[in-house]
């Protein structure tokens, strides 16, 4: 038959895998104090090997690929648990972007914007005339 | 000791040492949770999965950890699991998706599923919780030739 046609059967070959899987923005709350900027955002399932953050110019951005447990058997309601988690925030100017730390923590990723001595309040001497 | 079991005590040993364990056991109990506190409830999204031995269901909850989680259930009223969130840090707040909030869900339960015998655990800011089905759910039941 392959010769009249010219198919060829071929070993078959795994499905290409996409190169991301479909992502969703993490919400997120953010609070300032005297020191840094917080962005405390909600990423259950994720490790810290599977968290990327990246600045790049003044663009802060958060990808995390969550480990889902292999639980065996079929699914019987799904409600969207399988996505991973993009966002991207302007950082505003006078943070310290060699200074920038996140941690996480029970699902919960907290990134510590640290303000640059520019901008942290301080208190202006009065001199006496 | 079956040799099911030994395979599996084994696994679970190594996945613990490589740092992949099943997370914090969460008891379950049988009785109705009280709220937490004043902090407003959030659902939390689930994903349910059923196999031949048990239901499993699994729960987003960022921020909640062993010592804050509930998990328990009902005869009729079904499973209910709550999970206290996260101490907000200190700050003026710029932003709030969330705010602080709890983590509150009642899930309702087949009949064959034997909650009584559930398992619960908590990693990473998600819960699993294990109901085993009754002996009764599984069993086969063969089909005669007239």
């Amino acid at each position: 038959m392959s010769r009249e046609t010219g198919i060829v059967k071929s070993e078959p070959q795994p499905m290409a895998q996409s190169a991301e899987r479909p992502a969703v923005a993490p919400p997120c709350d953010i609070y300032e104090n005297a020191d840094e900027i917080l962005v405390v955002a909600d990423v259950p399932g994720a490790v810290p090997e599977t968290i990327e953050i990246n600045l790049d110019k003044n663009e802060l951005s958060i990808t995390a690929r969550r480990e889902l447990p292999a639980v065996e058997g079929s699914l019987l309601a799904a409600e969207h648990r399988d996505r991973d988690f993009r966002r991207r925030f302007a950082v505003p100017g006078g943070i310290d972007a060699n200074r920038i730390t996140a941690d996480l923590r029970d699902g919960v990723l907290t990134l510590h914007l640290p303000k640059s001595e520019a901008l942290k309040p301080r208190q202006i001497a009065v001199r006496a005339g | 000791m079956k040799w099911n079991e030994v395979v599996s005590t084994l696994r679970q040993g190594i996945r613990r040492r490589l740092g992949r364990g099943e997370g914090a056991v969460v008891p379950v109990s049988q009785a109705v949770p009280e709220r937490l506190g004043g902090a407003p409830v959030a659902v939390p999204a689930v994903d349910v999965y059923e196999n031949e031995s048990e239901l499993v269901v699994v729960a987003d909850v960022p921020g909640g950890s062993r010592e804050g989680a509930v998990v328990s259930w009902e005869q009729g009223r079904g499973l209910t699991l709550l999970v206290q969130g996260p101490e907000p840090p200190g700050g003026t707040v710029w932003t709030a998706e969330y705010g602080p909030h709890d983590w509150y869900r009642a899930l309702d339960l087949p009949e064959y599923a034997d909650a009584a015998r559930a398992t619960s655990t908590i990693k990473d800011g998600v819960l699993t919780i294990r109901i085993p089905k009754r002996a009764a759910a599984t069993k086969r039941i063969r089909v005669q030739a007239g």
